[in-house]
């Protein structure tokens, strides 16, 4: 009896050296193998920026371009000499999760990111909505937070301290569209039709009233359900109402319906200028040839023209990657290429590593008031915010299909083309 | 029946006193997280008022929780209350418009019903949509200062609520009412009890509570937006927990609630786990449905007999 305890304690013993010298053995070529994976080893520091993004859920297309825009210009900012401070160089390192495009779990995922995780500085979420739930608590932990995909004012009308627009804000929407007939058709006679959802409605009345401080005549004024599956009372109110151009829109959907309907109330506009939609490629592919001269505003576009002498031309400094720079970098983390979600959320990092170079601290007071006092320009275009850190600098674009292929005709810092009036319809 | 003693209440409200301990010296990100997970709690026990304990399924719950996430968020953002105010209105709207929808609803049966609740949430959607006073397009944003502690025990005191009331319908003549109309309405009808006044009852109940969770979860989100406050995807959800922990149990909805809720946010945080939230738990919803129709409550009861009093 004694004999066998023996043996099976020794037993249990060599199994369970067995088991220890396992563990130790897999966590040691996991921690060789981890630090090669760091190459090469570096002597920069690092700023860790927090985030929670859209890669599921309603917003999965424009939070996925958004993270591949982040990603692409934290590794411009890296690979580039990193984020330098008192002569020594950080890298950007990036915290983030999916939030499945879900207010609810931005809260939890944002005070993880700020008290677990302790991120330094955050990016919102993607959408008006989600970054209104996370705002406060950039204020509350006194972290600054860029809002690269929340375009809604309401945002910048909370007297938040910390929380700074990349974008132009939903009420700019369609101004470079209105500039545009002011300074050359100032005698159309304009028909504002929207999506009564929150984005549409906001830029589609701001615009109206744009319009009329301008001078311009509004005869017709409107919104309709997203859902909309009729728009030809409201086409043909607007027509009947003397309307030469129309502005609006919403989404995709309603944006086809707009220029579907069009043809079956028998109004050809002067000029038309849509949301979203237009600047889709399947707008096109879609329409085919009635799509031709139809214009649409857009944050930004692979084509644009900004630059380090358009900087020099509008007496501003130009930081961070060219045009070409950014593309290149991009297509790295996606093959399907960049669309504006991914260049106002990358242009949010490069204005970061500016701001954190201009203040040259890591202190949030410090780069909150160098974020205040910037105006550059970067591959996005304009930064510079009033005092509620609402963006003033940036200017929409406005895009037009001209014989299958979207140019930009506005405004004049940024074109690769020039406006074509009016449409025809084919 | 009523001389047993409430071991079931007593072993919830020590899990409830648990919970208010770890909220109150956790960190914050822990106390965040169990906010989430009481309003999803308090959400699950509001339809076990109707679904759970009467068997009719409503889809479109989702409703009630709008009408107080509007409510808090309008008086927030345009009157410049205290959240309690809004949680308190969003009650009383809940309860309120529980009753006067369900005063039609309720005589329609089965998919009928369910169908119906469904038309009402989408009807709900457009018609915030028609009202600037529910922000444009439907979004309200505000800001008030992030109090994790004060959203917790808003939230606590709901859900204690809720359990005590769930545990006392079950037990009381009420519950004795609704069982019967479950199982076989007209029968019951006929033995004299009057379905249309206990399911108005439980209804009332039930939108009343949904109307409060719905308020704390928009001042735990600083704000409402119509296509998020009007997601199905949240009725589905509450009907999941209810399902997974026990249909119309004292217990369930908790139970349910955690498991849905905790695991949802373990997969959100686990990088190649995400988008699996839903396959999950439709998957775990399938098989419960299909094997095990009275949820983790009905199985335990089954396999530990000795555990019925503890579990009810």
């Amino acid at each position: 009896m004694r004999e066998n305890r023996v043996g099976l304690t020794t037993k249990a013993t060599a199994i369970i050296v067995l088991v220890i010298l396992v563990i130790v053995g897999v966590g040691a070529a996991y921690y060789v193998t981890s630090q090669q994976g760091t190459s090469p080893p570096s002597q920069r520091g690092t700023i860790k920026v927090g985030f929670s993004i859209s890669e599921t859920g309603t917003f999965n297309v424009e939070g996925g371009k958004s993270l591949a825009g982040i990603r692409a210009a934290a590794q411009w900012i890296n690979d580039n000499g990193g984020v330098v401070v008192n002569g020594k160089a950080y890298n950007i390192t990036l915290d983030y999760y999916d939030d499945a495009s879900t207010a609810g779990n931005i809260v939890p995922l944002y005070t993880k990111i700020i008290t677990q995780d302790n991120a330094q500085f955050l990016l919102a979420p993607y959408s008006s909505g989600l970054t209104a739930a996370a705002a406060p608590l950039a204020d509350q932990y006194h972290l600054i937070m860029f809002s690269h995909g929340g375009a809604s004012d309401s945002i910048w009308a909370k007297g938040y301290q910390n929380v700074f627009g990349i974008l132009s804000p939903a009420s700019t929407y369609l101004k470079t569209a209105i500039d545009y007939l002011k300074a050359n058709h100032p005698n159309d006679k304009l028909a504002f039709l929207y999506a009564n959802d929150a984005f549409s409605i906001v830029v589609g009345a701001a615009a109206a009233d744009y319009a009329k401080a301008q001078g311009l005549t509004v005869v017709y004024n409107s919104s309709y359900p997203a859902t909309v599956t009729d728009l030809s009372p409201q086409l043909t109110a607007a027509k009947a109402a003397g309307a030469t151009d129309l502005l609006g829109g919403g989404h995709f959907n309603d944006g086809l319906l707009v220029m579907q309907q069009l043809k079956s109330v028998g109004w050809t506009p002067s000029f038309i200028s849509l949301l979203v939609a237009v600047t889709e490629p399947a707008f096109q592919q879609q329409l085919g040839a009635s799509a031709n001269l139809v214009t649409g505003p857009s944050q930004w576009e692979t084509t644009v023209n900004y630059s380090p002498s358009a900087a020099s031309t509008a007496g501003v400094t130009y930081f961070g990657p060219t045009e070409q720079q950014f593309a290149t970098e991009y297509a790295k983390f996606d093959s399907t290429g960049a669309t504006y979600h991914s260049g106002e959320a990358g242009a949010a990092i490069i204005v970061l590593a500016d701001a954190i170079e201009t203040a040259n601290s890591l202190n949030t007071t410090l780069v909150r008031d160098a974020l205040h006092s910037l105006h550059i320009m970067t591959f996005f275009g304009q930064y510079q915010v009033d005092s509620t850190g609402k963006q003033i600098a940036h200017a929409m674009v406005l895009d037009q299909w001209q014989s299958g292929s979207l140019v930009v005709v506005a405004p004049s810092t940024a074109t690769t083309g020039t406006v074509e009036y009016p449409y025809t319809g084919s | 029946m009523k001389g047993r003693t409430p071991f079931t209440l007593y072993g919830l409200l020590a899990v409830m006193a648990a919970l208010a301990a770890v909220a109150s010296f956790s960190g914050v990100a822990t106390t965040v997280l169990l906010v989430n997970l009481l309003v999803f709690a308090a959400l699950a026990y509001s339809i076990n008022f109707i679904t759970g304990m009467t068997g009719y399924v409503s889809f479109g719950h989702v409703v009630f929780m709008a009408i107080g996430s509007y409510s808090l968020a309008v008086l927030v953002s345009t009157y410049s209350t205290s959240p309690f105010e809004g949680i308190a209105l969003g009650a009383l709207l809940g309860g309120l418009f529980a009753l006067g929808i369900g005063a039609v609803t309720l005589r329609f049966r089965g998919v009928y019903f369910a169908i119906a609740s469904l038309v009402l949430a989408l009807a709900g959607y457009n018609l915030v949509l028609q009202f600037p006073q529910f922000g444009p397009g439907g979004e309200l944003i505000f800001y008030i200062p992030f109090q994790p502690l004060t959203v917790f025990f808003a939230i606590w005191g709901i859900v204690v609520a809720e359990i005590v009331l769930t545990f006392f319908v079950n037990r009381g003549k009420v519950g004795l009412g609704i069982r019967a109309i479950k199982d076989e309405e007209d029968a019951a009808a006929a033995a004299g009890v009057n379905p249309m006044k206990l399911k108005l009852y439980v209804y009332m109940l039930s939108g009343l509570f949904a109307g409060a969770a719905g308020a704390v979860f928009a001042w735990s989100t600083f704000g409402v937006n119509a296509s998020s406050a009007f997601d199905l995807t949240f009725s589905l959800q509450m009907l999941a927990m209810i399902l997974i922990g026990g249909m119309g149990t004292s217990t369930g909805p908790l139970l349910g609630a955690s498991i849905v809720y905790l695991l949802y946010y373990e997969l959100l945080t686990y990088p190649r786990l995400q988008g699996g939230q839903f396959l999950v738990v439709g998957a775990a919803v399938i098989v419960i449905a299909l094997f095990v129709p009275d949820g983790i409550v009905g199985i335990i009861r089954r396999k530990y007999p000795s555990l019925k009093p503890v579990i009810e």
